[in-house]
């Protein structure tokens, strides 16, 4: 490895950031539990 | 009793006629959320283009893979300023329902938007202030009773009557006045693909008004349809009987278990080749965008891994995907013209017929159709698939159809299996896609029978009208899905290409004495000024035995000796020859394993990888000079690279194997779980794998070398 | 079960022919099947004719005045709704 280059460890880190970023948003977000009403909502405003 | 027609003039009041004391029950302001609300087919979200202009986005709802287009209330002749068009309604339009008391994901997400639980993403959940029920003047019995059940919700409203061009040619009245008397809340007729009525409906949405008490009490389906009849008695008329001779014609040729299959055939041939056709002007602006950018990049730059980061990681490889956009934005927009006239519920029911058999129903036809453009649209086109079962087979199936990135393995595969023979590559391209279609099928009858096992939604599905395609709502829906797809697959596909990168070039290794023994000849030639000839032909280099070198020829061909001999060690090299083994019985040698893995995250690398392995550039102008060197290419014990089996085995493998990143997270998220996705990338590659060796055995048994 | 032509003019939809009306009675199918149905407006009393015969066959709900709309239903359940055949 040419760690004597300062451009290789640039290249490096830009590689790192740009994977991580592409891992988070390939990994789903945990889904937010929404909670869905199955009855109809008949309430009227007073 | 009037019969009101749209009116061209923006009308000083919305035509709310016979409401009694509207101020009593209106919003003492202009309403800030307004839901639009319809059933489907009723021309919901083509008002929704004319009410929210194209300044408009679209979101999913979280943890569903349902769309919400969301805008702010802009539209009408009077265009609001910048400042109020800020402060102006945001409208949400909602999935398309046919009743809100349904049990399908449609039905439970407007309900729950109704009721401020949900909202699309990006937005804070809250209650809707007032709702925009669209209805539809030439299937109005109908669509009136979900604007019964809206106006059950006691929720200040609007009622838009759409299609009212359509229903005035049909001879179809109604009368707008007498539905907002009976409804207690504005009435609008309009036509949202003309634009008619557009003016008076945005300002009866400035002044929404509570519909009657009355409707607090309608609960069983049985009190509105029963409401729905009587006020449907009072408010249409006809002028005269209608006849729908020329839908029955059509409809009769469209869905022929013979004719139907027929016009299917021709029109998506048609399709496919309007597609390939019409794309490959906007691919060449794309491949000469890239090109330049590459070339400035690099003389702007010094020689260096900065330059080389750009230049082959990050624009070779975004290039090299973004150039499959024009195809993916084509079929996008022709589907949905072709949506828009109505033909594609009747393909969808020929189809249904065709794929059954397979645990498909016709609803997969759209997917699988885009599959052979790109999984990834494909594959999000799933989500019309109404049964889960049915979508998560339909996703498993997709990639199996031959992607655009596969082509150019398969055109490079079949010259090399039958060079100068047209015919034959032809005949063998043409297999490569019905071997695909066939796994695809299988896959999806294996999955249908064990793991998604179970009975599918019976097909229950509306046909519309036939009509012409709206062109403004097509190019809207293209924007939205390329811009989408953009998104979604840039950030992977430049995740990839940048990691593949470094893998590909790190660690360096210094030049073998072979290559610096070149340089030092080119040296030579370049201070003596002494002649040297060429003792072996290399073709791939331009070397013919006999002829006189440059310096230049001689520098180029050690610094591919270099690049060659420093591919072998970088991290993907030294991991293609620990691999080698795995891939043994498909008769891959190190070279070509390397090639598989690059190409593992998006095979359209495939060849570019081949040629910087086996003549260290990658430069694939003169088309004939990649083949030919790669026709002659040698193992390192000497026999060549593509032998005929081997190539066999390579082109099986390449239909199969899921070699595409961003399609396994793509159905990791519409699947509803990486479990999906690896189940996918598992069964695939396996098919792949058992399937190409056994190519490689037959074609060995079979005397090819 | 399926439904049995007991009288002459209550049938399945499945038994209609082309170009015949009728007007439905009720379904036979699970609960969310049969509000789908009559969601997409095949509920009790709907005039209906039939388009196109079939595996899957096409049917328009079609009022007085000519509006409407045409729905294709697979087997399975149009042989599990029952109508009364207009006779001429």
């Amino acid at each position: 490895m040419p760690v004597g280059d300062w451009q290789f460890w640039v290249v490096t880190l830009v590689t790192l950031v740009v994977g991580a970023v592409a891992v988070r948003s390939l990994v789903p977000r945990r889904r937010r539990s929404t909670r869905v009403s199955l009855t109809i909502n008949r309430d009227r405003p007073a | 009793m009037s019969v009101v027609e749209p009116k061209p003039e923006p009308p000083a009041r919305p035509e709310a006629g016979g409401v009694e004391s509207p101020s009593v029950r209106s919003l003492a302001e202009v309403p800030t959320r307004i839901a639009v609300l319809g059933n489907p087919n009723v021309g919901k979200t083509t008002l929704f283009n004319r009410l929210a202009g194209v300044r408009h986005k679209t979101a999913n709802f979280p943890g569903t893979t349902q769309e919400a287009h969301l805008g702010r209330l802009v539209g009408g002749s009077s265009a609001a300023s910048g400042e109020a068009k800020a402060s102006a309604p945001l409208l949400i339009d909602l999935p398309g329902v046919y009743s809100l008391s349904l049990n399908v994901a449609e039905a439970q997400i407007c309900r729950a938007v109704l009721a401020g639980e949900l909202a699309p993403m990006g937005t804070t959940p809250a209650a809707p202030d007032a709702l925009l029920v669209v209805v539809d003047a030439t299937n109005l019995l109908r669509t009136l009773a979900l604007a019964a059940e809206a106006a059950a919700m006691g929720k200040p409203m609007v009622v838009a009557v759409n299609q009212m061009d359509v229903a005035r040619r049909r001879g179809l009245h109604v009368d707008a006045d007498a539905l907002s008397q009976r409804l207690g809340c504005p009435v609008v007729a309009i036509s949202a693909r003309t634009g008619d009525g557009i003016d008076g409906l945005v300002s009866a949405l400035r002044q929404p008004v509570q519909p009657l008490k009355e409707f607090g009490g309608l609960g069983e389906r049985s009190e509105i349809e029963a409401w729905a009849d009587s006020v449907y008695a009072e408010v249409a008329s006809a002028s005269s009987p209608v006849s729908n001779k020329l839908a029955d014609r059509l409809d009769a040729a469209f869905t022929h278990p013979l004719v139907g299959v027929g016009l299917f055939a021709a029109v998506m041939t048609g399709l496919f080749w309007v597609i390939f056709r019409l794309a490959n002007y906007p691919m060449d602006w794309i491949d000469a965008l890239f090109g330049w950018a590459g070339g400035t990049v690099a003389g702007t730059l010094p020689e260096g891994p900065i330059q080389s980061l750009l230049v082959d990681g990050v624009i070779a490889g975004v290039g090299a995907t973004v150039i499959f956009l024009p195809q993916i934005v084509l079929l996008f927009f022709l589907l949905s013209l072709l949506e828009g006239t109505g033909y594609l519920a009747r393909a969808a029911f020929v189809i249904d017929r065709l794929l059954r058999p397979f645990g498909l129903s016709g609803h997969a036809f759209v997917p699988l159709l885009s599959g052979h453009a790109c999984a990834l649209p494909g594959i999000m086109a799933a989500r019309a698939v109404p049964d889960r079962r049915d979508r998560i087979a339909t996703i498993l199936a997709v990639p199996f159809m031959s992607c655009t990135a596969r082509i150019p393995v398969y055109v490079l595969l079949t010259t090399l299996l039958f060079p100068g023979r047209p015919g034959l590559q032809a005949l063998a391209f043409t297999g490569c896609y019905a071997l695909g279609v066939v796994a695809g099928l299988v896959t999806s009858l294996l999955f249908r029978r064990t793991v998604l096992k179970g009975k599918s939604l019976p097909m229950a599905l509306e046909l519309p009208a036939y009509r012409l395609p709206d062109l403004r709502l097509a190019l809207l829906t293209t924007r939205d899905r390329a811009w989408v797809f953009l998104r979604k697959a840039g950030v992977v596909i430049l995740g990839i290409s940048v990691v593949l990168w470094w893998l590909g070039t790190y660690p360096q290794s210094p030049p073998p004495r072979e290559a610096v023994e070149l340089q030092a000849v080119a040296t030579a030639i370049e201070t003596t000024g002494q002649e040297v000839w060429v003792l072996e032909s290399r073709p791939a280099f331009g070397l013919v035995q006999g002829e006189a070198v440059s310096a230049a020829e001689v520098r180029a061909q050690a610094e591919s000796i270099a690049a060659r001999h420093s591919a072998r060690r970088t991290v993907l090299g030294r991991l293609g020859a620990t691999m080698q083994p795995v891939f043994e019985p498909l008769g891959y040698d190190r070279q070509l394993v390397i090639g598989v893995l690059a190409s593992f995250a998006a095979r359209e690398v495939f060849v570019s990888t081949m040629a910087v392995q086996v003549i260290g550039r990658e430069d694939f102008d003169e088309d004939n000079g990649i083949q030919d060197a790669l026709a002659n290419a040698k193992r390192d014990d000497g026999t060549p690279v593509f032998g005929t089996a081997t190539s066999w085995s390579l082109l099986v493998y390449y239909v199969l194997a899921m070699q595409c990143l961003p399609t396994l997270a793509v159905t990791a998220r519409e699947a509803g779980g990486w479990k999906w996705a690896g189940l996918q990338l598992g069964w695939m590659t396996m098919l792949a794998y058992v399937l190409a060796a056994a190519a490689y055995r037959i074609a060995l048994a079979m005397g090819a070398s | 079960m399926p439904i049995a032509a007991t009288q002459t003019s209550r049938i399945s939809l499945q038994q209609l022919r082309k170009g015949d009306r009728g007007r439905i009675e009720s379904t036979d199918l699970p609960a969310d099947d049969a509000a789908m149905l009559r969601a997409l407006g095949l509920r009790p009393d709907a005039p209906v004719r039939m388009c196109r015969m079939g595996q899957t066959c096409i049917v328009e709900v079609c009022d007085r005045l000519g509006g409407g709309c045409r729905i294709g239903l697979a087997r399975s359940l149009a042989e599990r709704v029952v109508v009364r055949r207009d006779e001429f």
